[in-house]
C-alpha cells in the first residue's frame, strides 16, 4: 500500500495552502527587509516583487501542470531525469524544503521569544509548535488541507479587523517623497520579498500531485499567489502609512507595532497577542507544508512503506539544526539577507528548472514513449 | 491501550498547565511614570508605580496610603537603574502601562540617544506614552507629587497635557514613536513640552498637598524645549510655543487676546485651525510658505465701541486676530532658526517636494539652509459666530 497515492485535496483547499504559505512568516519580517533599503518606497519594493511572483506563479504552474498524473514530486522527477539523476534533483529539492522549515522555525521562536514570552527558552517553544505539526502530518495532508480551510476564515477576518480599524491612523503624506533615491533600491528591497515570499512556494509542486481533478493548476495557482501578494502588499503598505520609515526599520516585527496601535474607540487596545494568532496560522502552515514535503520527499526514493517512523527524528534534527544553525537573530538576520536570497534562486528556481527542461524533452519524445504503455 | 492512553494524558498536563513565565497581576508592579535624572556620573531613574489597593473603586475611604508610590534606582544604565529597584520593591516592575516619561532637563542638554535606546528595545514598553522635559526641577521631584483631583499624578499629567495641547495651545503631546521619527534624521527636529512645579516645595509629596482647597505644590507645562539632534538647544516662551503648534498642525484652540481700550481685551477663541507648509526653489534657492488657516469666535466683548452688529467690524478683528497669529508664528520662526534647529519640519516638507535638493542640503540644513531661510506666511482668518449675543446691553 502506497502512502502517498489517494490522498487527494481539492482544488480550492490547494488554493487556501498556497495562499497561507505564501504569506506565511513574510507578513512579520517583510516591512522591515522592504522598507531597510527602499525606505517609504516599501510599499512599490513589494509591488515589483508582487509582479515578478506572479511570474514565477507561471513558471511553477508549467511544472505543477504536468507532474499531476505522477504520485509525488519526487517519483515526477525519478521519472523525468532516471532513477540517479531524478532522485539528485529530488534531494536537492528535500534539502531545500529542510532549510526554509529551519529559517522559518528560527523566525518564528524567535519572534515569540522576543515580543510575546520572552522569558520561555527557544526550545521550549520549537518543540510544541513541531510538536502540532507532527500529528497534522501524522493525520495526512487530506486533513490539514481541511483544517487550513477552517482557519483561512479566521484568518482573513483578523486580517480585515487588523486593515479597517488602522485605516484612521493610515496618513499618506507619509509615502512621500516617491522613488526619491532612483529605482535601485527600491529593486534591491524586493529581492528578498520576491525570495522569502514567492520562490518559496515551490513546496507546492509536493502538493500538486495530490490535487483532485484534471482541470489545468495554473489558474488556481496564479489566483492564490495574486490573493497571497495582495494581502502582503496592503500589509505593507499599511506599515509605510501607519508606522512610517523610520520605525519599519527599527523595529525588527513591525507588524506587531501596527497590531499594537491598534485602538477602537479608546477602550479596546492591546489586542496584539490576538493579532498575532493571524500570523501563527500562516507560520505554521508554511512550516507544516515544508515539513511535509521534506519527510515526504526522503521516504519515498528509501521505497519506505510508511513515513511515520521519519516523522520523530526529522522534528528532532530539525530542533536541533535550528538552535545550532542560527545562534543569536543577528547571525539569523546576517544569513538571511548576505546568502538567502542567492540559496533561494539556486534551490527554488534553479533545481525546478531542470525538472521543467526534463519534463518539456520528455514530451516532445513523450509521443512515443506513451505509445507503448 | 487505556494506560497508554492516561500516561499520554497525564504528560500532556505537564506542559500544558500554564505559561512559563506567567506573570500574574498580584506580581507585578505598574509603572506609569519614569523619570530620568543625571547624579554623580550615574542614571537617577525614578519610578511611579501605582498602589492597587488606593485606586480600586471599592477602597472608597482610602487616604491612609499614597496612589503611587516611588522608587528610585541607580545605574550606569538606565536597566540596571531599575533592576536595582528590585532591592527595595517587593515586586519586579512592569512597564507595559507607561504613560509619562520625564527627562531631566540637564540629561536632555547632555542628549536623549544615550539612554533612549532601551525604551525602543524593550519588549514591554510600547512606544504610545508621552515624553516631556523637567524644567528647572528633577525628573524624580515631578513624580513625587500629591494631585488634585485625579489621583494618579501621572494620570493627572498626561490629561493635562493632552487637553493644553488641544485648547491652549502651547503645548505639544510627543509619544515616543513620533520622538524617534524626530530623532532619527535631519529636517523636522525634536520639540518636548516642559513642566516644572511651582509652589511650596515642603509639602507636595504629603497627603497634606491634597487637602488644601488650593493644592500648595502643582505641575505646570511651560514652554515648549527644541532639541538640535538630540540635544536641548533651549526654551521657546509661550508666544514661541503658541506659533510653534499652530504651524506645526498641532493647534484646535486657543485663545486670542486683541486690545479694545483702556486696559481691556477682546477675546477670540480660536475653534479650529488647520496649516500646512508648502516649500519652493527658485534658482536653487529655497523658500517656504506656512499656510494656516483658521476659524474663530468671539467670546468677549469688553469694549462697548466695538460694534459686532457692523460686517466691518469682523473683518477688523479677523485681520488683527490674524496679525496676532502671524506674530506668534513669526516669533517661533525666529526662534527656531537662533537654535538652528528646524521644528517646524520644513526640510522634511523639502525632501518630500524636492528630493533631490534635499538630498544636498539635508546634512548641512540645520546650520546653512534652515537658519537663512525665507519662511512667508499666508493666514486666512474667519470669525464666523458671536457667541449667544451680539452686541450684549452691558454698558
Amino acid at each position: 500500500m502506497n502512502p502517498y497515492a489517494n490522498k487527494k485535496i481539492t482544488v480550492r483547499q490547494f488554493q487556501i495552502l498556497i495562499i497561507l504559505g505564501l504569506i506565511g512568516d513574510a507578513i512579520l519580517i517583510m516591512p522591515t527587509i522592504t522598507a531597510s533599503s527602499a525606505r517609504q518606497d516599501a510599499w512599490l519594493s513589494m509591488l515589483v516583487a508582487y509582479a515578478v511572483g506572479m511570474l514565477i506563479g507561471v513558471f511553477f504552474a508549467l511544472i505543477a501542470n504536468r507532474i499531476r498524473q505522477s504520485e509525488s514530486l519526487i517519483a515526477a522527477s525519478r521519472e523525468v531525469l532516471g532513477p540517479w539523476g531524478g532522485g539528485f534533483v529530488g534531494l536537492l529539492l528535500v534539502f531545500n524544503f529542510f532549510m526554509c522549515a529551519l529559517s522559518l522555525l528560527s523566525e518564528m521562536s524567535q519572534f515569540m521569544t522576543t515580543q510575546l514570552m520572552t522569558e520561555t527558552p527557544v526550545n521550549a517553544i520549537i518543540f510544541v509548535f513541531l510538536a502540532v505539526v507532527i500529528l497534522a502530518f501524522r493525520y495526512g495532508v487530506e486533513v490539514f488541507a481541511r483544517m487550513g480551510e477552517l482557519l483561512f476564515p479566521a484568518f482573513l477576518v483578523l486580517f480585515a479587523f487588523l486593515v479597517v480599524f488602522l485605516l484612521p491612523q493610515a496618513e499618506g503624506d507619509r509615502l512621500m517623497p516617491v522613488a526619491s533615491e532612483g529605482v535601485l533600491p527600491i529593486l534591491n528591497g524586493s529581492v528578498m520579498a520576491i525570495s522569502i515570499t514567492f520562490m518559496e512556494m515551490v513546496v507546492l509542486l509536493a502538493l500538486a500531485p495530490h490535487v483532485s481533478g484534471s482541470r489545468g493548476l495554473t489558474k488556481p495557482i496564479l489566483s492564490s499567489f495574486a490573493i497571497g501578494g495582495l494581502l502582503l502588499s496592503i500589509v505593507v503598505l499599511l506599515c509605510v502609512m501607519v508606522l512610517g520609515p523610520n520605525l519599519m526599520e527599527t523595529k525588527l516585527y513591525p507588524t506587531f507595532v501596527l497590531a499594537q496601535k491598534l485602538t477602537i474607540g479608546n477602550f479596546l487596545e492591546r489586542m496584539e497577542a490576538i493579532i498575532a494568532f493571524m500570523w501563527i496560522i500562516t507560520v505554521f502552515y508554511k512550516t507544516l507544508l515544508l515539513y511535509y514535503a521534506a519527510v515526504a520527499g526522503i521516504a519515498q526514493p528509501l521505497k519506505l512503506k510508511e513515513n511515520v517512523m521519519l516523522t520523530i527524528p526529522m522534528a528532532m534534527i530539525m530542533m536541533v539544526f535550528t538552535v545550532t544553525s542560527t545562534p543569536s537573530i543577528t547571525e539569523y538576520s546576517y544569513l538571511l539577507e548576505r546568502y538567502y536570497p542567492w540559496f533561494d534562486l539556486t534551490f527554488c528556481l534553479l533545481v525546478p528548472s531542470l525538472l521543467l527542461a526534463g519534463l518539456l524533452v520528455k514530451k516532445k519524445h513523450g509521443g512515443n514513449a506513451d505509445s507503448k504503455p | 491501550m487505556f494506560v497508554r492512553k492516561m500516561v499520554l494524558v497525564l504528560l500532556c498536563m505537564l506542559v500544558l498547565s500554564g505559561c512559563w513565565s506567567r506573570r500574574e497581576l498580584n506580581d507585578l508592579l505598574i509603572v506609569l511614570g519614569v523619570g530620568v535624572d543625571w547624579e554623580d556620573s550615574e542614571y537617577l531613574v525614578s519610578f511611579q508605580v501605582v498602589n492597587p489597593s488606593e485606586i480600586s473603586a471599592q477602597n472608597k475611604g482610602g487616604g491612609e496610603r499614597p496612589p503611587g508610590t516611588l522608587y528610585q534606582g541607580r545605574g550606569k544604565t538606565v536597566f540596571e537603574a531599575a533592576r536595582a529597584v528590585t532591592a527595595e520593591a517587593p515586586r519586579k516592575m512592569y512597564f507595559g502601562h507607561l504613560q509619562l516619561y520625564v527627562v531631566s532637563e540637564e540629561l536632555a542638554k547632555r542628549g536623549l540617544n544615550r539612554f533612549i535606546d532601551n525604551v525602543l528595545r524593550d519588549n514591554e514598553l510600547r512606544l504610545d506614552f508621552n515624553l516631556v522635559v523637567a524644567r528647572g526641577a528633577r525628573a524624580g521631584d515631578i513624580l513625587n507629587l500629591y494631585t488634585p483631583v485625579e489621583k494618579l499624578p501621572t494620570f493627572s499629567m498626561l490629561q493635562s497635557l493632552r487637553t493644553s495641547e488641544k485648547s491652549w495651545a502651547p503645548t505639544v503631546s510627543v509619544t515616543m514613536d513620533e520622538a524617534l521619527d524626530r530623532l532619527s534624521g535631519p529636517g523636522y527636529e525634536l520639540a518636548l513640552t516642559g513642566i516644572q512645579l511651582v509652589g511650596d516645595p515642603a509639602i507636595g509629596d504629603t497627603p497634606r498637598n491634597v487637602q488644601t482647597f488650593k493644592a500648595s505644590r502643582r505641575y505646570r507645562y511651560k514652554g515648549i524645549a527644541l532639541f538640535r539632534g538630540d540635544r536641548l538647544a533651549g526654551w521657546m516662551n509661550e508666544q514661541e510655543s503658541k506659533g510653534y503648534s499652530d504651524i506645526t498642525d498641532n493647534l484646535d484652540s486657543t485663545s486670542i487676546e486683541l486690545a479694545c481700550g483702556e486696559g481691556r481685551y477682546l477675546g477670540v477663541e480660536v475653534v479650529s485651525s488647520k496649516s500646512k507648509i508648502s516649500t519652493e526653489l527658485k534658482n536653487g534657492e529655497p523658500s517656504a510658505v506656512v499656510h494656516i488657516r483658521t476659524e474663530a469666535t468671539i467670546v468677549d466683548r469688553p469694549c462697548s465701541d466695538v460694534d459686532l452688529t457692523d460686517p466691518a467690524t469682523i473683518e477688523r478683528l479677523e485681520r488683527e486676530s490674524a496679525a496676532v497669529m502671524l506674530s506668534n508664528a513669526e516669533a517661533a520662526v525666529k526662534k527656531a532658526k537662533r537654535l538652528k534647529s528646524d521644528v517646524l519640519g520644513i526640510g522634511n516638507q523639502f525632501g518630500k517636494e524636492h528630493p533631490a535638493f534635499w538630498k544636498e542640503a539635508k546634512d548641512s540644513w540645520n546650520t546653512d539652509y534652515f537658519p537663512s531661510l525665507d519662511v512667508g506666511f499666508h493666514i486666512e482668518l474667519f470669525i464666523r459666530k458671536t457667541g449667544t449675543t451680539s452686541n450684549s446691553t452691558l454698558k
